[in-house]
């Protein structure tokens, strides 16, 4: 899923842009918005469902005769990109977080003392904007990856009427190793070439005999110990080759992609390779 | 002579202190040679004692994306503009 956020100060123009993009962009694939409504409840006291939340539901899911919306608590930016990934989005739009790190178009200028991360391109408030260019903007940006958004992928494949399963492995970072504490690790990579060894996997397993699809994705940078590393989906047409490749790919990974793992534990940190 | 990018990966990097640099050789050899008379601290890692310059096993060199043992080794001729990546074993996954 490519990720763009619109930002900008009140009366900028931001969902005029944002419903412009939102417009372009279906005819590209599926598209989500985030709309980042700070100091505001969505689902007030004086409804049902306000009075649900506040009875102390952890989620309510409200139905009208054309719209599904749940509502949780615990809201962050990360969890609402998620949702929208996981739902099988290809694009997302941001109307908001300005003090998000996501990749931004700003329209306007940011205030002196606003420190605003990431602008891409700062564009005039309210103008006519060429929307064309900013869809190509988006097509390079990096995708936003969850395994749901995986899945969904494999699911949209037209030779999954062949598949009798899908199989997925999450590798995580483990917390505990022989009684010592790691607290994160840090994946470095080698980029492009990382990416084409792990392109390559996918081809080569969907090679074999009955191997309708694999999707590989590799996280990089500091992940947290209990959090995601990377995400295998395989599909097959029988569980054998089904379980075989699945496990035939990890190993393919740890083997061949240029990907370096830096532990740092509560007893010091260290490259993993070091220790092999 | 050829004008090459080598790039440096996980704790070569942090002995070097960058993570790319520009040299110039006509072979794998010659730039790796260079690379260790720049950063001495290197040279344990990446070439191994004794007379003859051999790559240490712990080492990978990767020429565009290849690795050398697939070509000529250590003895692979360089071009412009070409890309050396130099690192130690992977542990994705």
């Amino acid at each position: 899923m490519k990720v763009i956020c619109v930002a900008g100060y009140k009366n900028s123009g931001k969902t005029t842009l944002v419903t412009r993009l939102v417009e372009a962009l279906s005819e590209h694939g599926k598209v989500g918005t985030v709309k980042q409504m700070l100091h505001h409840r969505f689902n007030p006291e004086n409804t049902d469902t306000g009075k649900h939340f506040d009875a102390g539901a952890d989620l309510v899911a409200a139905i009208t005769d054309t719209e599904l919306v749940t509502i949780k608590r615990n809201p962050s930016l990360e969890d609402a990109l998620n949702s929208l990934a996981d739902n099988g989005a290809d694009f997302a739009i941001v109307e908001g977080a300005k003090s998000s790190d996501l990749p931004k178009i700003f329209l306007g200028e940011p205030e002196g003392s606003d420190e605003v991360s990431n602008i891409l391109v700062k564009l005039p408030v309210k103008s006519d904007w060429d929307i064309a260019a900013i869809v190509e903007l988006m097509h390079d940006q990096p995708e936003w990856v969850t395994l749901d958004s995986l899945i969904m992928k494999v699911r949209s494949n037209p030779d999954l009427c062949l598949s009798g399963g899908i199989a997925t492995f999450t590798g995580i970072v483990r917390r505990i190793n022989d009684n010592v504490e790691t607290t994160a690790i840090d994946f470095e990579k080698y980029e492009g070439v990382a990416d084409r060894a792990i392109e390559k996997i996918c081809f080569d397993m969907k090679q074999k005999d009955n191997i309708i699809d694999v999707l590989i994705h590799h996280k990089t940078g500091l992940i947290k110990s209990g959090e995601d590393i990377v995400y295998i989906v395989v599909a097959a047409a029988h569980r054998q080759e089904l379980f075989q490749t699945l496990a035939d790919t990890l190993e393919h990974i740890k083997e061949d992609v240029p990907i370096w793992k830096k532990e740092y534990t509560i007893e010091g940190d260290f490259w993993v390779h070091d220790k092999l | 002579m050829a004008n090459v990018t080598v790039k440096l990966f996980a704790n070569l990097r942090e002995i070097a202190q960058t993570s790319s640099l520009s040299l110039t050789g006509e072979s794998v050899k010659d730039v790796l040679l260079s690379l260790t008379e720049q950063y001495p601290a290197l040279k344990e890692l990446v070439i191994e004692e004794g007379g003859d310059v051999k790559l240490c096993g712990y080492i990978n060199v990767f020429l565009n994306g290849n690795n050398i043992k697939h070509m000529e080794g250590l003895d692979t001729i360089l071009n412009d503009d070409d890309e050396l990546g130099i690192f130690p074993p992977v542990s994705g996954g």
